[in-house]
């Protein structure tokens, strides 16, 4: 066997730098989740995976604005209710954070990404997660700052890099926080803090453009997004 | 170990020559034809022949779907479905009033993008009516809109001609108004807002045609050639509808109704619904400022008598056998029915009262059944959800009721296909 080994080695580094081969559309789906390629925009830098955990473990230490997709295929509605199928609600991603266009239904791409999050809902009925919109923003007391970073950390950092500099950040498209804000706060006459938590709670709703994704209560609580205030936007 | 390296290596080829956009050949575990299924519940469309009204829900951005006949047997289970609507997936963008196409397959509704405290921050209260409205055609056997269009800022009505062929929107257009004003205009072109007419089949905007201030309720005449609308200026304006499709720059006539009218900024008369007689020959139009109802002459496009009402007028029907009223009222709650005499003059036959629980702030009325029942919308407090409820005519016991989404401002019948 052992003079057989490296032929076979070699077979397969062939047929791996050649033309790809067949291969089933659910492992292919579990990679177009994490791909931010998905979308053809040259203006996207993330995928289902920056705001979505599919119910593996790695994703339990981040707070997400999207619900988990875990067991999302049976749910009765998405987004709330705003969303009355399943295909609405991956298109409003795609179309709202993504910048890209709905999914047609039997593309290899769209087939692949159902049978993975079909692979991932085991439950042949599952209730619907509620996603609660503040939709009339008021400010927020400013809460502990160590608790803040570790909120940053959990919610922001993987689209916006490090708090003050971006470092990191996957597109420098994606604005430098709260740096990019003060200009806004200051035109507006807004305090900081209260542009900050228009722009959680809303993402690129509400007339407010972009493609950040916004926080629901459940998603993020007051308490969370004051000890962010007090992390970003420190007491003098 | 040879195994698990080899597929490493596999794995990395794999991945590395994955292209979303270019996919190597896949091996699918599910049908192509059932792809996307999911568990949302199906769709209930219905028994031929089944009469359902279709309300829309301004504040919660939904339309509801209600079986008239659970409505008038108590209204349980009435509400057999309610979808969402609109065109960007958080915004409140306020369906506003709609239509139903003669064949029972497609609601037209309007986008106002206007819902006070419907979202507010920074950036700006999202729903002051300063974007672009929409109308929207939407699919009754799934729901869904299938073609959406631009029109101007704050839809008001939208309604069809009888035979479907045509759909016009008319634009309450306040924020056009005020900022006239503001630059000290108070009538005149800079004041006037424009009724759309649309193909109802792809829903082009085949004219916008000027029209008056703010105007909102909208009626067709049987034949579909004339519409009488609402103008906030105290006026009425009865436009020719083939003068208007063919660019006739003298389409509208415009009626003043009261012999001291006020401004559109500051209206006496508050015009806001109108009512077509069965015979075309008159208009009724509902004052909500005044509480008035004062008949146009369509023919003529000249001002009839007014009558005063017990409160505030608001939208209506006339009975499928044309010789009954029904007008709903606000401040003074209730359903106002006349007998509709020789020449169209109007004769009170009774005010029916509606108690705040039953029915808060009543909005329109539709005849049913022969005429023996009325369905009406009824807003509740502009902040929470509405009802709708179905009443007798003769004596005005409600038979049913059911609650719907926030704030619903309009009702129209669908006879399922």
């Amino acid at each position: 066997m052992k003079r057989l080994r490296l032929p076979l080695i070699a077979a397969t580094l062939t047929l791996a730098g050649g033309a790809c081969q067949p291969a089933e559309a659910v492992d292919v789906g579990r990679q177009l989740f994490s791909d931010p390629r998905l979308s053809r925009s040259e203006f996207n830098a993330v995928s289902c995976a920056t705001c979505h955990d599919d119910g593996t473990s790695e994703a339990e230490a981040r707070l997400l604005p999207g619900a988990s997709l875990a067991d999302s295929v049976f749910r009765p509605s998405w987004w709330g209710g705003a969303a009355p199928t399943l295909k609405d609600a991956v298109d409003h991603c795609l179309v709202f954070f993504m910048r890209e266009q709905p999914l047609e239904p039997t593309a290899p791409a769209s087939r692949a990404l159902y049978e993975y999050l079909l692979s991932i809902s085991p439950s042949a009925s599952a209730p619907a997660v509620p996603m609660t919109v503040v939709e009339n923003i008021t400010d927020l007391p400013r809460g502990d700052p160590t608790r803040g970073e570790r909120v940053y950390a959990a919610a922001c950092a993987s689209c916006h890099g490090d708090a003050f500099t971006g470092a990191g950040r996957p597109s420098p498209l994606y604005s430098i926080v709260p740096g990019d804000s003060e200009a806004f706060a200051s035109s507006s006459g807004f305090p900081l803090t209260t542009v900050i938590v228009e722009k959680v709670r809303h993402g690129a709703f509400f007339g407010i453009g972009g493609t950040m994704p916004p926080f629901s209560v459940e998603s993020l609580s007051d308490d969370d997004l004051g000890a962010l205030l007090g992390y970003l936007v420190p007491l003098e | 170990m040879r195994r698990p390296a080899a597929l490493l290596i596999f794995g990395v080829g794999a991945a590395a020559c994955l292209d979303p956009q270019n996919l190597p050949e896949l091996r699918y575990g599910v049908a192509a034809d059932a792809v996307w299924r999911d568990g949302a519940p199906p769709v209930d469309v219905g028994q031929s022949g089944e009469r359902r009204l279709i309300v829309t829900n301004n504040l919660d951005d939904t339309v509801s779907v209600i079986s008239w006949e659970r409505l008038v047997a108590g209204g349980e289970g009435a509400e057999v479905a309610r979808f969402p609507v609109g065109l960007v997936t958080l915004e409140r963008e306020g369906p506003h009033h709609v239509a139903v196409s003669p064949d029972g397959r497609f609601a037209f509704v309007g986008i106002s993008n206007f819902v006070p405290g419907g979202g507010s921050g920074p950036h700006g209260a999202h729903g002051t009516g300063s974007a672009d409205g929409r109308a929207l055609r939407i699919d009754l056997a799934t729901l869904r809109t299938v073609t959406a269009t631009r029109v101007d800022k704050n839809p008001g009505d939208i309604r069809l001609s009888p035979d479907g062929g045509v759909l016009v929107v008319s634009h309450f257009d306040q924020l056009r108004i005020i900022d006239a004003a503001n630059r000290g205009v108070f009538a005149g072109p800079e004041v006037d807002a424009r009724l759309a007419l649309l193909d109802p089949e792809r829903l082009e905007r085949r004219r916008l045609l000027p029209l008056c201030p703010a105007p909102h309720g909208l009626a067709f005449t049987s034949d579909g050639a004339r519409i009488v609308s609402s103008c906030l200026s105290d006026e009425a304006a009865v436009v020719d509808v083939g003068a208007a499709l063919a660019g006739s720059d003298s389409a509208v006539r415009r009626v003043t109704l009261l012999d001291e009218p006020g401004t559109a900024a500051s209206p006496r008369c508050g015009p806001y619904a109108v009512t077509m007689s069965a015979d075309d020959a008159t208009a009724w139009v509902s004052c909500y400022s005044s509480g008035d109802l004062i008949a146009v002459d369509v023919a003529t496009a000249t001002r009839g008598p007014a009558l005063a009402l017990p409160g505030l007028a608001v939208f209506g029907d006339v009975s499928d056998s044309g010789d009954r009223l029904a007008i709903t009222t606000q401040d003074t709650d209730g359903v106002v029915l006349f007998d509709i005499e020789a020449e169209n003059a109007l004769r009170l036959t009774s005010f029916i009262p509606l108690s705040p629980d039953v029915c808060p702030l009543p909005h329109t009325a539709l005849f049913l059944d022969d005429d023996a029942h009325l369905a009406v919308v009824c807003e509740g407090d502009k902040r929470g959800p509405g009802r709708v409820i179905a009443m007798e005519v003769g004596g005005g016991a409600v038979l049913g009721g059911v609650t719907v989404g926030l704030f619903p401002d309009d009702l129209a019948l669908q006879v399922v296909p």
